[in-house]
Formats: structure tokens, C-alpha cells, sequence
């Protein structure tokens, strides 16, 4: 069963995003993910727990929360 | 004995891509001094390769999302 996660992450740019999304993608699981750089926010599609999630996305070194 | 390498670093578009990264490798051990450059895509990083070995640096800058080559 899969869940869509929201998370706020501190981006500033389309670039930002594609560091996001890489290293998503370095995760197993992951069915869809969806950013908005102006609202700052990820929505990630997948079976993982968030806090699984989390842990990937905080890997880039931007502040990370749960929405 | 530290010494200074550089590294290329594929993917940053803004000074927080830049900071993030000086931020990361800044606390890491084995690393003394790092200064990440936007425009010419790469970090300079003045480490202890007996610590933190150059590959190491490059992997922890994939990791968050760049592509990362140890230069020269
Ligand atoms: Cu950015
Ligand atoms: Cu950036």
C-alpha cells in the first residue's frame, strides 16, 4: 500500500530540487515525487515510512520537516 | 598532515547548493578547511587524507544530491 508523504524542504531553486530528487531516486520503494520550489515542499509517493524518507531527504544537508 | 584537493562539483545552481556543502563537509572529521566556488563548480578541501580520504569527500557530496569527480 502506498502513502504520499508531504515534506517541507528548504529549496531555493530548480536546482535545489534536483539534488532532492537524485537522491531520491538513490532510494528503493519511491513511486512518485513531486516538487514545488515556491511552496518549498516535496510530496513523495511510496510504501516507505516517512521517517524513512525523511532520513533520505535530510541527506542533502537541507533543513527537512513533515508537514 | 592535511592537504588541499579539489574537487568537481556538477549540479549546484545557487549559493545555497554552495553553503549546503560547506556546511556538510565543514563539520565533517578529517576535514580542516573547505570553500565551495558556484561558478567553477568545484570545492576546495583542505583534509587529512589519513581520516577522510579524497574518494570519501567526493562520495559525501554524491550523496547529498551532486555529481562529484576528485580532480587531478
Ligand atoms: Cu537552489
Ligand atoms: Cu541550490
Amino acid at each position: 500500500m502506498t502513502t504520499t508523504h508531504t515534506f517541507n524542504v528548504a529549496m531555493t531553486c530548480d536546482g535545489c530540487a534536483g539534488a532532492v530528487k537524485r537522491v531520491l531516486a538513490k532510494l528503493d520503494g519511491i513511486e512518485n515525487v513531486d516538487i514545488n520550489v515556491a511552496d518549498k515542499t516535496v510530496k513523495v509517493t511510496t510504501a516507505l515510512d516517512a521517517e524513512t524518507v525523511l532520513a533520505q531527504i535530510k541527506k542533502t544537508g537541507k533543513e527537512t520537516s513533515l508537514a | 598532515m592535511t592537504t588541499w584537493i579539489a574537487i568537481s562539483v556538477e549540479g549546484m545552481t545557487c549559493q545555497s547548493c554552495a553553503k549546503n556543502i560547506e556546511e556538510m563537509l565543514g563539520n565533517a572529521k578529517g576535514v580542516a578547511s573547505i570553500k565551495v566556488e558556484l561558478d567553477r563548480k568545484e570545492a576546495r578541501v583542505c583534509h587529512d587524507p589519513t581520516i577522510f580520504a579524497a574518494r570519501e569527500v567526493a562520495k559525501t557530496i554524491e550523496e547529498m544530491g551532486f555529481d562529484a569527480t576528485v580532480k587531478g
